[in-house]
């Protein structure tokens, strides 16, 4: 009777954070909260399913080890990012970038738009 | 040395010392003590000078004062000790004269001189001597024009035609009943300690080390009363012999998956237990042996993504569970049936949310038509009937144990009542983990963990709120605990935070690199006697245990399980229970030491019931000695499994 299991499975419940906001971005696949439109920086990226955004801060996200990438901005090194709920891709962080004009991105992450939902949320009202 | 040791600090006049300081001089120079005794020295023969007098060891003290030099007492004081302790009450008034002037408060003189005249007065009386009652009432009592209401109940007092009349109306228990002694403590407090010592000066300092030493104790969870400490070595419990939970008594195995919580019946006698795949089992505990066993099992469906909240009602009837995937509905088990109640009262209950405000739990009869009133195995279902977005995923019960609060981070929030279900809605609050409390008005409030890390409280009655406190990170779980005074916080990346709930001030940091780093949900239980341990699952499969205000935050670790711990329940009642829930699919129950292993020795004294790996002896070693493994072997054979009401 006794299960075997796996560690790599065996995972206990995860903490699921929100970072709240009027209009929430969440994983398509799984809707597991991501961030929303206050943290978004730029919708002028691409990515491997195409339209991609660029957003401050992200959270429920697991990532990579470390990769070198080239991309039409030039050479940067990277880490996937994927929803950390249901393991799916979803994009990637700019750990840091070898050009000056390219280092606003770093500590950035990107998100495929085509891998995430927009959602309607509310306001805080608190105000204390 | 000698005037630093009589004149104290808290006056310099020494005119009136005069004869004092020069006997005390003639009396060092006759000391025995060579080198002679400094200051501190000299204070502690004074200390045991009066442990011993009041012991009534006279020679003891002579031969003390004699060999060391050390006059007890200023002699004026001491004199003036003698007098009250005969009764010789102008011998005392006279020595009261060359002690005016060392009195802390130059106002005490009269109050002195009130209570000599007082106890004189009553003592006459117990006597029967009515005019020296009289005189003293007149000639001494009223001119001081001091507590006059005071004089004029002494004066009603004449009356009394016996002494024990007089006991009893005065309530003043007579001259032989230690009123003079009583006295003499009493007057103490208008001296300076240099001139008179305050009373069992001795054995309250040690007292008050002895409770230094049982607050830092590490695993002190008895009430052991201060007066039986020895003193004779520093106190500390041993981790095996004290009452704390060191080894695990019992594992046991029947869920099938992940087991994420685990919640104690405020009585202590049920456990509940909730898993991964939706079931959700109730265990009795044995008065006795401590032991677990299942009464009951539940399931909530596999598709809910497990059990994500358990929370048992004050009176300990009702089991609330929320499910871990955005549920909209939250499900409530009758465990145990209500008291039976005439039934003129069982009708006329109905609460308006207003009109309750009992926050002492007073145990409630529901309406006998709600499914709730029986012990069916059916829960009965809370939602706001809305859409099935809404996600409800922890609770907390009101102490009515009819009304309960229930929220998520979609952003839901409501009350709820056993009677009526959904009652208000907080609007737009993102919950991340529920408590109740009582509020300083008495009524019940709600505590809830928000997304944003801040712990606010709700008043679903007057609908304010307020911020206690602002976390600087995302809050995972809390909990309060017992006096509702301390909350622990678990919060992501930064281990376990303690705040002080009335003063919304940070009180202590636990860290642990396992128990937040990861952003499980991994919850923690206050527990002990006096509440004073925190206990919390943690992801080095491990439970960590700290004593709350203790000079070490290095927590105890109970290791044993073979996965991550999630959740750790303390039980109320028997204070050195406490169990653990991990992935690795057991709950285990920890035990003080001596408990754990005759728990161990009795399951194979009873034959049958035992491990099943051949061997007893190895068995019951692995059962001591926390083994690292899970094996088969380890299955607990004498559950029960019974669908009918438990008591």
């Amino acid at each position: 009777k006794s299960p075997e299991f796996n560690a790599s499975y065996s995972m206990g419940r995860l903490h699921i954070e929100h970072m709240g906001g009027e209009r929430v971005f969440s994983c398509a696949n799984c809707d597991c909260p991501l961030t929303n439109r206050q943290q978004l920086i730029s919708t002028r990226f691409t990515g491997a399913t195409g339209r991609a955004f660029l957003f401050n801060r992200v959270v429920n996200l697991d990532t990579s080890e470390l990769q070198d990438r080239v991309m039409l901005t030039g050479r940067h090194m990277v880490r996937d990012v994927s929803c950390r709920k249901c393991k799916t891709k979803l994009g990637w962080v700019y750990e840091f970038a070898t050009e000056e004009s390219q280092q606003y991105k770093e500590g950035k992450i990107i998100l495929e738009r085509a891998l995430i939902n927009e959602s309607e949320g509310f306001p805080d009202p608190v105000k204390d | 040395m000698e005037n630093g040791c009589l004149n104290g600090v808290t006056n310099g006049n020494s005119g009136n010392h005069a004869a004092s300081t020069a006997e005390a001089a003639a009396a060092a120079a006759a000391s025995a003590v060579s080198p002679p005794l400094n200051e501190r020295s000299l204070e502690t023969v004074r200390l045991i000078g009066q442990f011993l007098r009041e012991l009534g060891l006279a020679h003891s003290v002579d031969a003390l004062v004699q060999e060391s030099g050390c006059a007890l007492e200023n002699s004026a004081a001491a004199s003036f000790r003698r007098h009250v302790a005969n009764g010789d009450w102008d011998a005392a008034e006279e020595c009261m004269q060359s002690l005016q002037s060392l009195v802390t408060e130059a106002s005490s003189a009269t109050e002195i001189a009130f209570r000599l005249c007082e106890q004189r007065y009553m003592e006459l009386l117990e006597a029967g001597d009515y005019m020296g009652a009289l005189n003293v009432l007149r000639n001494r009592l009223t001119p001081l024009k001091f507590n006059t209401g005071r004089v004029h109940e002494l004066s009603t007092y004449i009356m009394c035609s016996d002494a024990e009349e007089l006991h009893r109306i005065s309530g003043w228990p007579g001259s032989l009943g230690g009123t003079r002694e009583a006295l003499l403590d009493q007057l103490q407090q208008f001296f300076p300690p240099a001139v008179m010592l305050p009373p069992r000066r001795l054995l309250s300092l040690l007292d008050e080390a002895v409770q230094y030493q049982l607050a830092k104790c590490r695993y002190h969870n008895t009430d052991l009363p201060v007066a039986e400490v020895s003193l004779l070595a520093d106190h500390a419990c041993s981790r095996d012999s004290a009452e704390f939970p060191a080894r695990c008594g019992q594992v046991a195995d029947q869920h099938q998956d992940e087991v994420r919580c685990c919640q104690f019946s405020p009585d202590g006698r049920h456990l509940a237990t909730g898993c991964k795949d939706g079931a959700v089992f109730i265990w009795r505990v044995d008065d006795l042996t401590l032991r677990l066993s299942v009464a009951r099992r539940y399931h909530i469906g596999e598709e809910r993504g497990g059990v994500a909240c358990l929370a048992w009602s004050p009176d300990s009837r009702l089991l609330l569970c929320c499910a871990a995937e955005d549920s909209s509905d939250v499900l409530v088990w009758c465990v145990s049936p209500p008291p039976l109640l005439p039934p003129a009262s069982a009708a006329a209950h109905h609460h308006s949310l207003l009109a309750e405000s009992h926050p002492n739990g007073a145990s409630v009869v529901v309406n006998s038509a709600s499914v709730l009133s029986g012990g069916s195995s059916e829960p009965q279902r809370f939602s706001r009937g809305g859409t099935p977005e809404e996600s409800l995923t922890t609770a907390a019960w009101f102490p009515d144990s009819v009304h309960f609060v229930a929220g998520g981070i979609r952003g839901q929030f409501y009350l709820f009542s056993l009677e009526a279900g959904y009652r208000k809605s907080w609007d737009f609050i993102r919950v991340v983990a529920l408590a109740t409390r009582t509020d300083r008005d008495g009524n019940t409030a709600a505590l809830a963990a928000d997304s944003f890390g801040r712990v606010r409280q709700y008043r679903f009655d007057t609908m304010q709120d307020e911020t206690l406190l602002q976390e600087d990170g995302s809050i995972i779980a809390m909990c309060l605990s017992r006096d509702q005074q301390v909350a622990a916080l678990n919060v992501v990346n930064s281990g376990l935070r303690l705040w002080d709930l009335q003063h919304r001030v940070c009180l202590q940091r636990l860290a642990g690199p396992g128990i937040s780093q990861g952003g499980y949900c991994l919850h923690a239980c206050f527990g002990g006697l006096t509440g004073n341990f925190l206990a919390s699952g943690s992801q080095d499969n491990c439970a960590h245990v700290w004593r709350i205000g203790g000079a070490d935050s290095q927590p105890d670790r109970l290791s044993g399980h073979s996965g991550i711990v999630n959740s750790v329940a303390w039980n109320p009642q028997h204070h050195g229970m406490l169990v653990t829930a991990s992935d690795d699919c057991t709950i285990r129950v920890w035990l003080p030491t001596g408990r754990a292993l005759s728990a161990a020795a009795t399951d194979h004294g009873s034959g049958g019931t035992a491990a099943t790996d051949g061997s007893s002896g190895q068995a019951s070693a692995n059962l001591a000695s926390s083994p690292a493994t899970h094996s088969p072997s380890d299955s607990n054979p004498d559950e029960d499994d019974d669908d009918g009401i438990l008591e």
